[in-house]
């Protein structure tokens, strides 16, 4: 599989290509981009301190979970979205960079965690979790999405 | 009067000048002010959202704002001295730039807000049982809430584009 | 009373920013189909985050001299490549190759540094390539 050749094709694409000519559009999308983390994390942060037996303690896991999902899922999409955008704009510097891969595993990792694990105890009645698995699971969440913002900003120094 | 110099001054001291010429201190400190905003006011947003009536509507506001409290006044801690520093560094760019002047301007609202807010209606928020739709004040304050801190973050990020 | 200062203080930071909006700039894009080189003497050098920054004076075809500011990565970036505070210096005599800024000042990026003899550095930010280092 040509990696390098795949972050070609999206910094030739017309959308790329265009974002980069523009003066303005990069920066907007920077600004829902991270509008979009204030959400995902925000969300993700009071998800997963219930899950570790903090935060929210008076409502079970579920009902917390349930409650904050759609924040969670605007501030994802809105992140996939512009993200997909942003990195048409600059794919082959995201290629060069030595922190973009650490960024792209923690964002597969926590998607993946996200959708499977995650979602799995977060909708358990609070009795079925046990002393250990929400905490885990919390836990390598939190870990995983604050990774994410964190080799993110981290392409810019490196 | 211009209060230029008095920036350059801050910006020129040893601690503005050994942040702003570090090698890793400024990368870190600008690390923690992005991290602990996103979580500190992705915090804001959900006692936000409540005040509006969009989520968690059948609880108190103050039993989805008092378990959080804790953690959105560490990640304020955070995200206010990490700005101060950054300030420190950058005094003078700071001044000359507008989108710089707006995300102060919409500090002060947000912050005048929940003063205001506390002070007043959020006194009786206890008694708020079972209440879906809030005092209209209350939901005033929510929206007041979240269009400043969302300024605040874009103009923040607009800063950076006007910083040569 | 409480409601009248608040009032005023708001006025007060929002009418200190209006004068500024008419300097405002947009110079911290560059335009990657707009390559640029040239060469003269080192002015000024800031080593400073998020950007070095330095300028050159540049002699025209015309025997005008302007002022070019280039833009490169921060301290770190550049210390982990080798390139010290020390590296350019006022009254060096550089060239300069980068990207110029979309807002058609005389600014640009300044992703390679030639020294007189001969040896050259990688200055770009991590936002940047040098023009032979376009696709």
């Amino acid at each position: 599989m040509n990696v390098m050749g795949i972050f070609q094709w999206f910094e030739n694409s017309g959308i790329g290509t265009s974002i980069r000519a523009s003066t303005y559009d990069f920066a907007i999308l920077e600004c829902f981009h991270l509008l979009g983390m204030v959400c995902l994390l925000g969300s993700l942060f009071a998800i997963d301190l219930r899950l570790m037996g903090l935060g929210m303690t008076r409502q079970p896991v579920a009902k917390v979970a349930a409650s904050l999902a759609p924040v969670t899922w605007i501030g994802l999409c809105t992140m996939i979205v512009t993200g997909l955008l942003l990195f048409s704009s600059e794919a082959m510097k995201c290629y060069e960079n030595a922190a973009f891969p650490w960024k792209m595993g923690c964002l597969f990792s926590g998607l993946l965690l996200y959708f499977t694990l995650h979602r799995w105890v977060s909708r358990l009645d609070d009795a079925r979790i046990g002393p250990v698995w929400g905490k885990v699971v919390g836990a390598l969440s939190l870990a995983l999405w604050f990774g994410v913002a964190l080799a993110g900003r981290a392409i810019a120094f490196v | 009067m211009t209060l230029l110099p008095l920036f350059e001054w801050i910006q020129n001291t040893t601690i503005g000048t050994s942040i702003r010429e570090s090698l890793v201190v400024f990368p870190i400190i600008e690390t923690v002010h992005v991290i602990s905003l996103a979580f500190s006011i992705g915090l804001i947003l959900i006692t936000d959202l409540r005040l509006i009536g969009v989520l968690m509507p059948g609880e108190r506001p103050v039993d989805v704002t008092a378990p959080l409290k804790r953690w959105m006044l560490a990640g304020f801690a955070l995200m206010f001295s990490s700005g101060l520093l950054l300030f420190w560094a950058e005094a003078a760019k700071c001044y000359k730039s507008p989108a710089f002047r707006f995300k102060m301007l919409f500090l002060l609202l947000a912050g005048l807000n929940a003063l205001f807010f506390e002070s007043t209606i959020g006194r009786h928020s206890a008694s708020w049982e079972g209440m879906i739709a809030l005092p209209r004040r209350a939901r005033f304050a929510g929206w007041a809430s979240l269009i400043c801190w969302i300024c605040v973050v874009a103009f923040g990020r607009w800063t950076a584009y006007g910083l040569n | 009373m409480k409601v009248r200062f608040l009032l005023a203080s708001v006025l007060l930071v929002a009418a200190s920013a209006v004068p500024l909006l008419a300097h405002h700039s947009f110079a911290a894009e560059f335009d990657d189909t707009k390559p640029i080189k040239v060469s003269g003497v080192v002015t000024k050098v800031e080593w400073q985050n998020p950007h070095v920054w330095f300028y050159v004076d540049v002699k025209g075809d015309d025997g005008k001299v302007t002022n070019w500011g280039f833009a490169g990565g921060a301290p770190g970036q550049l210390m982990r490549r080798g390139i010290t505070n020390q590296a350019i210096k006022p009254g060096m005599t550089i060239a300069v190759e980068g990207f110029r800024a979309k807002d058609g000042s005389a600014n640009a990026s300044g992703g390679r540094v030639t020294f007189p003899d001969g040896h050259n550095v990688f200055t770009a930010g991590s936002e940047d390539r040098t023009p032979d280092q376009k696709k």
